[in-house]
């Protein structure tokens, strides 16, 4: 257990820089796009309304309110998400891989310390979920802000005020993001550390086989695709043979048997085939 | 511990605000009024296992459906991931067959016009028509019958012509009279560019498991033209998975006339039929002069009797057929409180008659009154309103779409 935090004190703090840097173009750029959409439209309504002599009702009624969907759908609110989901991506790739750059590879190091290795795996899975939960968390507050900073820019009448919820379920992108109850964010982020754990196995499948390896890690995550997708494929061709109940127990089994089975899995390769 | 600050400042902020966000959203409900029914007089017993769904609107708004009893109302915005799972307008009597027959229950349709229920069987019958029966032409009967006390389940699979173009199937209703399964079906044909409607009532025996019968009500005769437009509609005392002896379809001959910018359809002629499911036999059902223009969407099914509801003005006339005297009775009649614009919602079950005001906002009061079909005494009266009316908004607006008893 020592060794473990250990370790994921190690695998943060080499991540935290670019962290860092993520967190601070995220907040920039929103914030600043919060502020130019509210000038924009402060401006285009004052414009308007001294060219066509139209009162403040007037003006609303023709071109609607202000709502926080105007910023949701800007660059500037969506291209840092983009940005961060990218990054992370290519960080869960870049994890491992970094390990084995150069000439002394450090990953020797790490695989001949006095730990069982399966904790290298957990180091580095729990890093990119942490990650994750940062960003998301992250995103809320800066929600609260922005809210904020369009009160203070935005004249009470032009505003149509969404509540943080509403502003969510508005973006589809955000409602997956930060689903409506815990259940179901339990359940998004599940997947998404199968999705992780499934995808270091493969990675892991490769560091040992190197080309064969590649082959057996999409092998690998195609087998486990199916079998966590196969209680739906048994509800389906049974003609929705399962209760909602039902098939929501069966697919969080078939969760958990995938992320057991790939952890197992690795364990075994970092223990007898990884090659430096 | 010094050198974990990082991580652990990360961690807790994580937990914290993500925390906060869900325990807040979990506490916090959406602030809409709870609506109960409240007793004016009468027996209160009739309106216990009474659900109205609706919705609650603010300002021109819809802004939630509800559900309420009696006691209070449920959003739909506030149910739980596992309620949302369950289906919002599950009928109570499919929600009890599931709860009470769960095996045989997977993979049925949840409606329960498709089964029969009485002491020793359940039944259900549908033809399946999805999207690859249809390019095949391939459709056939799914029935299966279950026996309470053995718990066998009995299948029949009957297929239909296979010569024929199929454009539309759906099963009305399902019974079982004396060892017989009968089958109310709609099958709809497509010959050479042209819809033609049939209603079919099939008879299957349960001992040889085979069908036996098939008697076609056909539409009227006229042309399916441009112009004109034959059609048979169906009514099904709906809802009641017990035994019906009657069905009532009507034939329709309309043509399409010229209506303010466009063209509206007008009855030309029409045609009721009695259908009794226990006997195969039909019977012609003719109105007085009167009643000529009351159709059969006026009307509720009972065994015995064919109820015709009339609303003129403020106030709603129930008139009885008597099927096995073919007479009419003592018409009876009832005040409403709705506007001249709003028809209420009337419901029929065990002989009670519910009226419901489809409306309530701050003119309007929302009015709930049970009968008796029979004798037109009204057994209890009771009005909608919010625990708290004194709260609602100015411009709020309630609107009811339904009633289901228990």
């Amino acid at each position: 257990m020592n060794n473990f935090f250990k370790l994921l004190n190690f695998e943060v703090n080499r991540f935290l820089k670019f962290y860092v840097f993520l967190i601070t173009i995220t907040v920039i750029m929103q914030i600043i796009s919060v502020i130019i959409e509210a000038k924009k439209y402060m401006n285009f309504a004052n414009e308007v309304m001294f060219a066509e002599s139209l009162s403040k009702a007037a003006f609303i009624a023709e071109s609607g309110q202000f709502s926080f969907q105007r910023v949701t759908n800007s660059l500037g609110f969506n291209g840092p998400i983009a940005l961060c989901i990218a990054a992370l991506i290519i960080y869960s790739f870049f994890i491992w891989y970094r390990d084995w750059v150069g000439k002394n590879t450090f990953i020797y190091r790490l695989l001949t310390l006095p730990t069982t290795r399966i904790n290298l795996f957990f180091a580095k899975t729990t890093t990119i979920i942490l990650s994750v939960l940062g960003l998301i968390a992250l995103q809320l507050i800066l929600l609260f802000v922005e809210r904020n900073i369009l009160q203070w820019l935005v004249p009470a009448d032009f505003r149509a005020d969404m509540s943080t919820q509403e502003i969510i379920s508005s973006f589809h992108f955000l409602v997956i993001l930060i689903p409506g109850s815990l259940i179901e964010f339990i359940m998004n982020y599940g997947m998404g550390l199968m999705a992780i754990v499934i995808l270091f196995t493969a990675i892991i499948f490769e560091r040992c086989f190197r080309w064969k390896g590649i082959v057996l890690g999409i092998c690998y995550c195609l087998v486990a695709v199916f079998i966590f997708f196969s209680p739906v494929l048994i509800h389906t061709s049974l003609g929705s043979y399962f209760y909602p109940i039902e098939l929501i127990g069966l697919e969080f089994l078939a969760g958990l048997i995938v992320i057991a089975g790939s952890i197992w899995t690795s364990h075994y390769l970092l223990k007898n085939k990884i090659r430096v | 511990m010094k050198r974990y600050w990082k991580l652990l400042a990360i961690a807790c902020m994580t937990v914290l605000i993500i925390g906060t966000f869900y325990i807040q959203k979990g506490i916090a409900s959406n602030n809409y009024p709870q609506f109960v029914i409240k007793k004016v007089s009468g027996d209160e017993n009739e309106v216990k296992n009474v659900t109205l769904q609706g919705d609650y609107s603010l300002n021109g708004n819809m802004l939630d459906n509800f559900q309420m009893n009696e006691n209070g109302t449920n959003y739909i915005s506030d149910r739980s991931f596992i309620e949302r799972q369950n289906g919002w307008y599950l009928p109570s009597e499919i929600k009890r067959l599931q709860k009470e027959y769960r095996n045989f229950m997977r993979g049925k349709q949840e409606e329960v016009n498709l089964f029969y229920e009485d002491e020793s069987v359940l039944a259900y019958a549908i033809i399946p028509w999805n999207y690859s029966n249809q390019i095949n032409g391939e459709i056939s009967f799914h029935i299966e019958i279950y026996d309470k006390e053995s718990g066998k389940v009995t299948k029949i699979n009957e297929a239909l012509p296979k010569n024929q173009k199929y454009n539309y199937v759906h099963v009305y209703d399902v019974q079982i009279f004396n060892g017989k399964l009968k089958v109310v079906a709609d099958i709809t044909l497509n010959d050479e560019g042209m819809d033609t409607t049939e209603i079919h009532f099939y008879t299957f025996d349960l001992k040889t498991q085979s069908l036996i019968g098939d008697d076609i009500i056909q539409a009227m005769e006229g042309q399916n033209s441009d112009d004109f437009r034959t059609n048979i509609h169906v009514l099904v005392n709906h809802e009641n998975i017990n035994q019906q002896k009657y069905i009532l379809l009507e034939k329709q001959l309309s043509k399409e006339v010229p209506y303010q910018d466009g063209y509206t359809s007008e009855v030309i002629s029409r045609e009721m039929i009695l259908y009794n499911l226990e006997t195969n036999e039909q019977e012609k059902i003719t109105l007085p002069e009167e009643l000529a223009e009351l159709s059969i969407w006026d009307a509720f099914l009972t065994d015995s009797t064919l109820y015709f509801y009339n609303v003129t003005g403020s106030k709603l006339e129930i008139i009885p057929y008597q099927i096995a005297s073919n007479k009419i009775g003592t018409k009876q009649s009832f005040d409403l409180t709705t506007g001249e614009n709003e028809a209420p919602i009337i419901e029929v079950k065990n002989n009670r008659l519910f009226i419901l005001s489809p409306v309530k906002d701050h003119n309007t009061n929302g009015t709930i009154k049970v009968a008796d079909v029979k004798t037109g005494s009204i057994l209890y009266e009771g009005i909608i309103e919010a625990k708290n009316e004194s709260k609602l908004q100015k411009g709020y607006r309630v609107n009811f779409y339904s009633l289901e008893i228990e």
